[in-house]
Order: structure tokens, then C-alpha cells, then sequence
């Protein structure tokens, strides 16, 4: 069967504008995502972890196609879209198939539009749909679905609260029943007492509507209770990806280890966490000789700064980027 | 407890002017804090953590103003002082670290330099020494190569660099009290773990009380001696950490806590707190601001003054506190 999602070889880079007045080199780039391949299956959720500057929001961004890849393929059930420019991207008819929910609604939604009008926005670009009673009628209906009170549909972003501005943005991108939706931090700006009512409102939406998820985040305790699968990245590359259970069980790349091990226990008086040291190096023009983890990796040996590592294979459903692992199969 | 305590608020009261007309946000808060303690102020946006230390240290803005209460800070009333010696004493005896570091650093001006102003602004060390004590203070927050940053603009850092500068900054003088807001918001886990390490391992060294404002309860769990837990402008429950955790005693705790994820459990575990703040402008506002939300209120809550219970170490402001243990 084929995945809903297909990603192949994936390689977004973007140009460094050069210092005057310096003799022409060959021109720099930055490497913000190289050489991810991942699917995503049908009713799947995918978590994209990883620290800022890792490349998981231009990742999502380039599956949306609101970016164009250098290189790679994205295959939405079969279909290659990585060719569609992002200009006619926004026109093209599986548009209304992957639909993208921003972090800060705030920002995401047209200041001058009131939460009607941005729900209804993506039914008449996408799906044709004409004002009238239809209209109404769909945007009620979805709004309801999201727990938005139908008096609250005259009001413009800034008169909702954060918790109605996050499901208007939710809302907003299931209103044309997608079959993928790719949530970039969802909950970041809200409080526990509110997140926990999206993101339950996520997991409902997602049972009744049967889409996927690609769910970026930095909060790892959200990604391991929401995520069938969890995707390590580390300056662009992916270090590990597996069952989400297993990975924070388990973690195999020392890089993952360390983010796992970074979380805030909860435990009174827990024993101070293991802290990596360092930040993560240039994402500009890398070593393609090395793996990226060097500098700060604690088990680091030569042959790390030597070749970049291969993928290995931990399970049939593990694989980890690193030297220092032995495969099981 | 016979200690003195390094820091005591009693019974604080804020107001802010609004449109709406004057709306009371702080009520009777008090608290306090002995040498070298860490106390984290926790609860939603909105819940008062920021405008405490803000009154405390009398940066209000314009339309805020305290209406009652003291705070005594190493024996002196910190609200009774000319602004020439609260001026003296921020910076020096009581410093504070921002939420956004990238925006509290001045964008014009070179990290080293805004650091050395904090130390000639308060005599710390000689003229000629300046220099060199800015360097010592940023490798001491473990920044590479210090004497390079301190060249350096805000923008040239990376969001974990400016931390450690903010830090720098704070700790320049010494302080007795550090407050945090939100030191790590916005930071990612890995250099969260980080901060967060220095600031304890600084305050451990130097015996400094530390105020941790967050609004992340397992950070608080693992940081803070004690949790001081904000609600609508009141402080509904005050107690040490571990207490708090295993028993919590006021239904508002309890809800923070059912909410927030964990390491494990299943997100239908989570429960999701009904309600949101109170609307603090009217003019009913019931006594106990959590009263709509609670999941047992009795009619006192909305007709009686709030009670202040006090157990041993722990203090709870509800008129039908949870079982203990």
C-alpha cells in the first residue's frame, strides 16, 4: 500500500548572501534540511522533534509547499508535488489536501478578518465553494466541530482569547477536510490548562476526520503522548526516527539521549539533568565528511569527525544515524 | 523557621488603571523568603507572578500602583525608599533576569559595556579593573571565549548566549535576590538544562535566594525548595516542594497539575481546567477568585473572606482544602 506521504532524499537549501567586497567564491548555503526520507501513513501521527535551528519548521513548511526543496521528492498518495513552484502551489488541486496550523494564531490569521471569514477564506480558494448559505452552513459546522460558540464567529483575532484563536487556526485548516495537516508548535504559546483541551481537541478531530499529523514541537512530553512515531533532527539531518515509545524508552542516538534526559522531570528535588555542552555548529555549508553531532557528542571517536554516519538499523521500525551503533538486522 | 527572612511581603495590593476604571489584580499577597532559599511562583499567564516581583521591586508602569502592603528586603521597607536608594538596591542587593533576553539587552550598546555599567553604576570594582571583571563575569557563566563576546552586540548571540549575559549582568554585583522570570521560556530543552544549572549552581556558591517565576511546574519540581502557587492576583497555596507535589491541598494546585503532561501517562489522563481567569473589573468579584472553576465550592467561598490556613510549613487559602494526604 502506499503511504499517504512519501518523502525522498529531501534537500532544502537556502543561499547565503556574500560580504561585499570579498573575491567571489564559490557561493555558501545554508543546509537547513538534507537528506530526509520519511512517510507518513494513513491516520499516523509524526512527531518532528529537535532544538531550534535544527530545520523541523522549514521541513514542515517544504511538505506544506510554502517552500521549494533544492532536491528530493514528496509524494502525497503517490502524487509528486515537489515539482509545483510555490506560486502555483497555492492553486494546485491537493492544496486543499495538506493543511498547515501555525504556531501563533495571532500572527496567522488576517488581523481584518473575523474568525468566519479566515474559516471560510480556504473554502472558496479551495474547494469553490460560493458565499451563501451553503458557506455558512459548512463554516458553522466546522467551527462547531472545533468548539467555537457561533457568536464568537463575528469577532476578529485580537477579541478571542488564545485558547479561541488556537482553534480558529485549527478550524480554519480542516475546513477542507485535508488529509494531512501538519501542525508547526501548535501549543507553544499556551497555558498547560488550555494546551490540554487543543491538543485533546487534536486527537478527536483526528479520530473522527481520519487525517494525519505532522506535529512539530519542542515540548517532548506533548510529543511522546501525541505521536505514533517520533523524528530526531540535528542540523538538518534526521539522527533517529521510531515508534515514540521505544525512542524515549530507548534512545540510541546520543543526541536524542540528551534531549530526553534535558526534560524537566517533575520530580521534586530530581537529580540535576545530564547537560550537553556547546551549541550546535554552522548549519552553513557543513562538513559532508562528519556527522553533525560532532563537538558535542560525549562518545565521540575519530571516524566520527572522519565520515558522515550511515543510518543504521535498530528494528524494523528504528533507525539511528550514528558510528557507534551496531545494527540488528 | 525562627530565622529572619531575607525577604518578607505582607499583604500586598496592586491596582492597575484601566479604561474600565481602577481593577485590583494583587490581594493580599504575602510571603516569605530566608537566605538563600529558591521559591518558584507558579500559575497560568495572568495569575499575578510577574506583576509580585515587578511591585516588589517598584517597576510598575505608570498605571499600576501598590494600595497596601509591605515588603521588607534585609530590613529595609523597599516601598518607603527615596527612588536614589531603591536605585541602589536593584541591581546591587536584587537583580532580575527577563523573560525575553534578546529584548532586555539594549540592541545598540556591546554586551561587555552593559555589564560594566552595572558595576561602575554601584562602585563595585575600580575603573581600571572593569574590563577585566566583565570577562571574569562572562566566563563564569561559561561563554566561550569571553573577552571576544564581550565585543559583542545582542543580535550577534545566540537566544541561550544572551541568557548567560543576562545572567552575567544580574549576578555582577553579587545580589542577595535573584529574580527569574521565566528565565528559560522560549529556550530550547537542552540549553533550559543548562541555565537552569548555572543559576542553581551560581546561587548554591553564593547562597543567593532565588525567586523562580515559570509557568512549567515540572521546572519548578525540580529547581525550588518551595512553590508559591498564583491564582487571579492571590496566592492559593504555599508549600515545599515535595509536599506540594504529593499532596496538593488546594483544588487550584491539583488542576495545574492534572494538566500538565509528564514523562508518562496517556494524554486522555490529562484533565483540562474549565473556566479561565475571573474578570477582576467587576464589581463582584467573590472572595475566592477560583470559585467558578472549582470542582467542590460551598457557599462560603463566594460569600466569606478567604481563610488562611496554616500547616506546619504549608499555607492554603481555600475554604475547603483538599484531604491531606
Amino acid at each position: 500500500m502506499i503511504p499517504l506521504l512519501d518523502v525522498a532524499e529531501l534537500e532544502v537549501r537556502f543561499p547565503v548572501r556574500q560580504k561585499a567586497g570579498l573575491a567571489r567564491r564559490t557561493p555558501s548555503f545554508v543546509h537547513a534540511v538534507d537528506d530526509v526520507s520519511l512517510t507518513v501513513a494513513a491516520g499516523e501521527t509524526v512527531g518532528l522533534v529537535g532544538e531550534s535551528g535544527c530545520g523541523k519548521s522549514t521541513l514542515a513548511r517544504t511538505l506544506c509547499r510554502l517552500i521549494d526543496a533544492t532536491a528530493g521528492s514528496i509524494r502525497l498518495e503517490g502524487r509528486e508535488i515537489v515539482d509545483t513552484h510555490v506560486r502555483r502551489a497555492a492553486k494546485a488541486p491537493w492544496r486543499g489536501d495538506i493543511q498547515l496550523v501555525f504556531q501563533d494564531a495571532l500572527d496567522a490569521i488576517n488581523p481584518r478578518m473575523t474568525a468566519f471569514q479566515a474559516i471560510a477564506d480556504p473554502l472558496k480558494r479551495l474547494r469553490g465553494v460560493r458565499s451563501g448559505p451553503e458557506l455558512t452552513a459548512t463554516v458553522t459546522e466546522v467551527a462547531a466541530s472545533c468548539g467555537i460558540a457561533e457568536t464568537l464567529l463575528g469577532r476578529f483575532p485580537h477579541q478571542l482569547s488564545g485558547g479561541q484563536r488556537a482553534r480558529v487556526g485549527i478550524a480554519r485548516a480542516i475546513a477542507c477536510r485535508p488529509k494531512l495537516l501538519v501542525l508547526d508548535e501548535p501549543t507553544a504559546a499556551l497555558d498547560v490548562s488550555v494546551q490540554v483541551v487543543i491538543l485533546q481537541l487534536l486527537a478527536r478531530l483526528k479520530r473522527e476526520l481520519g487525517m494525519s499529523y505532522v506535529f512539530v514541537s519542542h515540548d517532548l512530553n506533548v510529543v511522546r503522548m501525541f505521536c505514533d512515531r517520533i523524528i530526531v533532527m540535528y542540523l538538518g539531518k534526521i539522527v533517529e526516527i521510531g515508534p515514540a515509545d521505544e525512542v524515549f524508552r530507548h534512545p540510541r542516538h546520543p543526541y536524542t539521549r540528551a534531549l530526553i534526559q534535558a526534560i524537566p522531570s517533575g520530580i521534586p528535588g530530581a537529580a540535576p539533568q545530564a547537560v550537553i555542552e556547546g551549541e550546535a555548529k554552522s548549519p552553513i555549508d557543513p562538513n559532508p565528511n562528519a556527522c553533525r553531532f560532532v563537538g558535542r557528542c560525549p562518545n565521540e571517536e575519530r571516524r566520527c569527525s572522519e565520515a558522515a554516519p550511515p543510518f543504521v538499523s535498530l528494528s524494523r521500525t528504528h533507525q539511528a544515524r550514528c558510528h557507534l551503533l551496531r545494527g540488528s538486522e | 523557621m525562627s530565622q529572619v527572612p531575607l525577604l518578607e511581603v505582607e499583604d500586598l495590593a496592586v491596582s492597575f488603571a484601566t479604561r474600565a476604571g481602577r481593577v485590583p489584580v494583587l490581594d493580599q499577597v504575602s510571603f516569605r523568603l530566608n537566605k538563600g532559599e529558591t521559591v518558584a511562583m507558579v500559575g497560568e499567564s495572568g495569575s499575578g507572578k510577574s506583576v509580585t516581583a515587578y511591585a516588589m521591586l517598584r517597576l510598575l508602569d505608570r498605571a499600576g500602583r501598590v494600595d497596601r502592603g509591605g515588603v521588607r528586603f534585609a530590613g529595609a521597607d523597599l516601598l518607603a525608599l527615596t527612588d536614589s536608594e531603591m536605585a541602589d538596591i536593584r541591581g546591587r542587593e536584587v537583580a532580575m533576569i527577563f523573560q525575553n533576553p534578546r529584548a532586555a539587552l539594549n540592541p545598540t550598546r556591546r554586551v561587555g559595556d552593559q555589564i560594566g555599567d552595572v558595576l561602575s553604576r554601584h562602585g563595585a570594582v575600580p575603573g581600571h579593573q572593569l574590563r577585566a571583571r566583565v570577562v571574569e563575569l562572562l566566563d563564569q557563566v561559561k561563554i566561550p571565549d569571553p573577552a571576544r563576546r564581550a565585543r559583542a552586540y545582542a543580535f550577534e548571540l545566540s537566544g541561550g548566549m544572551c541568557q548567560r549575559v543576562m545572567i552575567a549582568l544580574a549576578l555582577a554585583c553579587s545580589p542577595a535576590l535573584l529574580i527569574a522570570d521565566e528565565p528559560t521560556t522560549g529556550l530550547d530543552v537542552t540549553t533550559q538544562a543548562a541555565v537552569m544549572a548555572l543559576i542553581r549552581g551560581l546561587a548554591k556558591s553564593r547562597t543567593m535566594a532565588t525567586i523562580l517565576i515559570t509557568h512549567d511546574l515540572a521546572l519548578a519540581a525540580e529547581q525550588a525548595d518551595r512553590v508559591i502557587v498564583m491564582h487571579a492576583g492571590h496566592i492559593v497555596e504555599d508549600a515545599p516542594t515535595a509536599q506540594l507535589f504529593a499532596h496538593p491541598r488546594h483544588p487550584y494546585t491539583r488542576a495545574l497539575l492534572n494538566a500538565t503532561p509528564k514523562t508518562s501517562g496517556a494524554l486522555d489522563d490529562l484533565q483540562a481546567i474549565p473556566g479561565g481567569l475571573p474578570d477582576l473589573s467587576g464589581p463582584d468579584v467573590p472572595p475566592c477568585r477560583f470559585v467558578s472553576r472549582c470542582t467542590q465550592p460551598i457557599d462560603a467561598c463566594s460569600r466569606d473572606p478567604l481563610p488562611r490556613l496554616v500547616e506546619g510549613e504549608r499555607r492554603v487559602a481555600c475554604h475547603r482544602p483538599l484531604e491531606a494526604a
